[in-house]
């Protein structure tokens, strides 16, 4: 008898590996024998090399076999017949655990729900195309001014731009305004937008009923033609198509309704539109002035031109024009931005963050569904052993639990997908204001199918510990105990992990909303500048046919307001702090050369400072003497002081303005807060509305009124005094300064008010999830407490080790979530406002709040740990 | 439960396991099957084609006594089922019939 030789030990290890685990002693004792046969006849060496190449020819066979075993193909319709019994299986086990069944699907049905919607706006608002041809080539055009700040562009640049861009081969403007529509005696302000033919070949606009604008009708004085969109279409005139050839009442002209716009088309720069008219081109500052920067300009790039090439292009225009022009279009740039990115704006970054806390939202409950399942395993594990004792194969074992996984995933997945539109809707109902692009927002196929392919993943990840589990039954350990003495290191390694992970993903959740939620209430602690509270406005649009010189009718109205009980003062303005009708000129300092200097203006009347609650901070505000005969006088705000005058008294200073009217500054007020709460106040120039002669004087005003009382009751007698003056004057905009103000922070809120909710979620899934893991060790424990019980432990003693095990964990869940947290928090700085993003408070706050809840989570089961009686737990198996 | 034939693997397998009778185990399935036909099985396959064979129910393991020798293994040795001898009859007898009035490499 020859020696034994020692197999190649890597050939033996890839052996081990493929082998079925019923066949490989019996592979490998075969191998080892021939070996040693083919040694004593042909030699070690040859009979190692005949030992390898065996090896190498042998993997594919047996893996092949493996996987035909656990596929089972072999065994044909068994198959078909083993999943309807495993599903039929699961569903027993489901119905019989009705409560841990109900919470799984409710985790899994919120989750599944929450990421479809979430997915649904990020495909629509980010991912999706804006829906015209060519939309990749098309971007828009913004003047940058002094700050760096993207402005509009003024119709001669433009024009200069249209002439000599050899990258841009399509350019188009519009802009938008209000309009008053006239029917049958009511009177209703649109919003417009005014586009010129280009824009319509731009962002292909065309019409699904009639025809979009002749060319002729973009002249001025042609016969006006208006187009329809499909909401003002079905608002105004239900839909009917008849309503194309007839003409309409539009700021009390008649304009014959060409066409009805397609359906989802894009229109720009208003999202929602009433109608859409040709943009004339009149005499005027609007078409001649290169400081009157208005338009909102669109453009296609020529193939194979990129953005970049496009900026230089534009870089160059504005070089020649700032040389040529050099008193309005001194140190003014010109940028092109792609036009989906201009439209979306900042909303990017806040669908990322709600992206991230839905994932871990669901990253939290997907584990507590993991953990479920691999407690069910583990309390089956005795069940498991038998049936793979008497000769059922572990692959069964396995996918019965798989299948359980799948029942769960698809029961939760099909009532999401049911809640999903519900809960994008209210998403979007929730939205402050305009989010980009909405009307295209829908849940559809693809982001339905990336959810559940998201949730069945979800679920698959979450069986693995307990397909692990199951498949590493030992029938003669499990049997002999499932429970008590047997420790189950991959179940409570898994519990371990979940325990960790949820309380760092919580952790980390609960961090980002308090600092959104500290950011709010530095917000709203913010001054605006004037006296916010008692103050209720609106804009009044007289029509121009009855009103020609519409400064009679606010004298009346100011009159008539001013008697209704509750009401302090009357005043009017074109434009109020947070409201529309913005106007911006630029003017020269007529003591210094090269002086000119964009600002916005308003027009205002005497007592605009006194009603807003604005402090004058020199000279004097304006007096009923400032009128149209007296001499012109302007006021500008703080930050126009400090930037135009910087270092210099401002008081008594001349100042021309671009149509060459001269004025004499008298005041100084303090800065107002416009349009955010957070940002600088933008200068300002202040003129008495009763000094802005021709066509500015017969612009729309607001009426500022400050009450007595919640100004929001005093609406109705309001209302009536606006009525008994002429009820044919429409009011819009009708609301509150406070209302006005808390819009401005809408978007905060409505981040703080999300996260602040999908931390709570996550922070009560996380408790479920705690509190099972530390009751299932508790209950794995029970005879191990119970010797020591008997042994003379005081049962506070049984509580505080659970207690402490449990915070050791916690302790290291914490860990990971600070270290999480900080990660976090520097992507988060645009969305903070007058708080650090390593905040030390929030920090601490979501420390205490995710230790205390974790504690109270495992204090339950550690009761109970105290309670339990020693001779019931060693008489239990 | 309609006849069915076996394939060439299984055919050599179940042959040579009727051939070596009590003695049939991996590595004397092998050698026999090399001696007859020529053929160099390999171990992967043959263990493969061994569990497609028991999951047919047509062979079933016994494990036999030690070796009495030292350290002698003990070794699972194959057995036929009564239906695997009836599969291997009929599929002998099959080719046989194939086999009755041909002549390999001539026309008729």
């Amino acid at each position: 008898m020859t020696p034994p030789i020692r197999p190649p030990r890597l050939a033996e290890w890839i052996i081990e590996r493929v082998a079925p685990p019923d066949d490989r002693p019996w592979i490998l004792a075969d191998l080892a024998e021939e070996l040693t046969q083919r040694a004593a006849t042909a030699g070690t060496v040859k009979a190692r090399r005949w030992y390898w190449t065996h090896t190498a020819r042998s993997v594919a066979p047996l893996i092949a076999r493996r996987c035909r075993a656990a596929l089972s193909v072999r065994r044909g319709d068994h198959m078909w017949h083993d999943l309807a019994q495993d599903i039929k299986f699961a569903a027993r086990l489901s119905a019989r655990a009705p409560l841990t069944t109900f919470v799984v699907v409710v985790t899994l049905v919120l989750g599944l729900g929450a990421m479809t919607s979430v997915f649904s706006v990020v495909d629509a608002v980010l991912v999706r195309p804006l829906p015209f041809n060519q939309s990749a080539r098309t971007v828009q055009l913004f003047t940058v001014d002094h700050g760096n700040e993207e402005t509009e562009l003024a119709y001669p640049d433009l024009k200069e731009v249209g002439f000599t861009s050899r990258a841009l081969e399509l350019l188009g403007f519009g802009a938008g305004r209000q309009a008053t529509f006239e029917n049958a005696g009511e009177a209703e302000r649109l919003q417009t937008v005014a586009i010129d033919s280009g824009f319509v070949r731009v962002v292909d606009l065309y019409a699904s009923i009639g025809r979009m604008f002749v060319s002729s009708a973009y002249a001025n004085g042609a016969a006006e033609e208006v187009v329809l969109t499909q909401g003002f279409w079905q608002r105004a005139f239900g839909g009917d198509p008849a309503i194309v050839g007839k003409s309409i009442t539009i700021d009390g002209r008649p304009h014959s309704v060409v066409g009805i716009l397609a359906a989802g088309a894009f229109i720009f720069p208003h999202a929602s539109p009433d109608v859409v008219l040709p943009l004339r081109l009149a005499p005027g500052a609007l078409f001649t002035q290169r400081g009157v920067r208005w338009a909102q300009a669109v453009a296609r790039i020529r193939p194979g031109v990129s953005l970049d090439d496009v900026n230089r292009d534009l870089a160059g225009i504005a070089g020649r024009l700032a040389s040529e022009f050099r008193h309005s279009n001194n140190s003014v740039g010109m940028r092109a931005k792609p036009l989906r990115d201009a439209v979306v704006g900042d909303v990017g970054s806040m669908l990322g963050l709600l992206s991230a806390a839905v994932a871990a939202v669901l990253l939290i409950a997907s584990l507590n569904v993991g953990n479920l399942l691999l407690a069910r395993a583990a309390t089956r594990s005795r069940e498991f052993a038998v049936r793979v004792a008497i000769g059922g194969s572990p692959w069964r074992v396995r996918r019965q639990i798989l299948a359980e996984a799948l029942l769960l995933a698809v029961i939760g997945g099909l009532l999401g997908l049911a809640i999903a539109p519900l809960l994008t809707r209210t998403l979007l109902a929730l939205y402050p204001g305009d989010l980009p692009r909405a009307s295209e927002i829908h849940v559809n196929w693809r982001t339905a199918l990336g959810a559940v392919a998201g949730i069945l993943l979800t679920s698959v990840l979450a069986s693995i510990p307990a397909i692990r589990r199951a498949g590493s039954v030992q029938p003669a350990l499990d049997l002999r105990s499932a429970m008590g003495t047997g420790q189950m290191p991959p179940a409570q390694r898994f519990g371990r992990f979940v325990f960790g992970a949820q309380i760092a993903a919580s952790l980390t959740l609960i961090f980002v909303a308090s600092l959104l939620v500290r950011t709010l209430r530095e917000m709203n602690r913010i001054h605006p500048g004037f006296a916010s509270g008692g103050l209720l406005t609106f804009l009044a649009a007289p029509s121009q046919q009855r009103y020609p010189i519409p400064a009679a009718y606010y004298e009346r109205l100011n009159e008539a307001v001013q008697r209704v009980p509750g009401v302090l003062a009357v005043t009017s303005a074109w434009h109020i702090p947070f409201g529309e009708n913005e106007h911006g000129d630029f003017f020269l300092r007529e003591d210094k050369a090269n002086s000119s200097r964009q600002s916005n203006v308003d027009a205002v009347q005497p007592g605009f400072d006194r009603v807003m609650g604005a402090r004058v901070l020199a000279g004097r505000a304006f007096v009923a003497q400032d009128d149209s005969v007296s001499a012109p006088v302007a006021m500008i705000n703080k930050t126009l002081a400090t930037t135009a005058f910087a270092g210099e008294d401002p008081l008594g200073k001349l100042i021309t303005f671009s149509r060459g009217q001269h004025r004499r500054i008298v005041g100084v007020i303090e800065d107002m807060k416009d349009g955010s709460l957070v940002d600088a106040a933008p200068s300002m120039l202040y003129i008495p509305v009763d000094q802005y002669p021709g066509e500015y004087a017969k612009w729309n005003r607001y009426v500022i009124i400050r009450t007595s009382r919640d100004p929001s009751a005093t609406m109705i007698d309001v209302r009536a005094a606006v009525r008994a003056v002429d009820a044919s004057v429409p009011l819009t905009d009708v609301r509150t300064m406070s209302d006005r103000l808390s819009t401005a922070v809408a978007a905060f809120r409505f981040r703080a008010a999300l996260l602040a909710g999908l931390s709570a979620l996550a922070c009560l899934l996380a408790l479920l999830g705690v509190y099972g893991v530390v009751a299932e060790s508790v209950n794995r424990q029970t005879r191990e407490i119970g010797i020591r019980l008997a042994l003379g432990m005081p049962p506070g003693g049984a509580q505080r080790g659970v207690l402490v095990s449990a915070l050791r964990t916690a302790g290291i869940g914490v860990i990971a979530g600070l270290l999480l947290s900080l990660a976090v928090a520097s992507s988060l700085r645009s969305m903070l406002y007058g708080v650090v993003a390593h905040d030390a408070w929030s920090l601490l706050i979501a420390v205490a709040t995710i230790a205390a809840a974790a504690m109270a989570a495992a204090f339950v089961p550690a009761r109970r740990a105290s309670r339990i009686d020693p001779i019931r737990a060693l008489r239990s198996d | 439960m309609v006849q069915r034939f076996l394939g060439e693997l299984e055919l050599f397998v179940l042959g040579a396991t009727a051939r070596l009778g009590a003695a049939a185990y991996g590595v004397s399935i092998r050698s026999e099957i090399k001696t007859r036909t020529g053929r160099d099985v390999s171990i992967g396959s043959l263990y493969a084609t061994l569990a497609a064979l028991r999951d047919k129910e047509l062979v079933r393991f016994e494990l036999s006594e030690p070796q009495p020798v030292q350290g002698g293994r003990a070794r699972r040795m194959v057995r036929l089922t009564p239906s695997g001898r009836r599969t291997l009859e009929a599929s002998l007898r099959a080719i046989h019939q194939l086999e009755e009035g041909f002549v390999l490499g001539t026309d008729a």
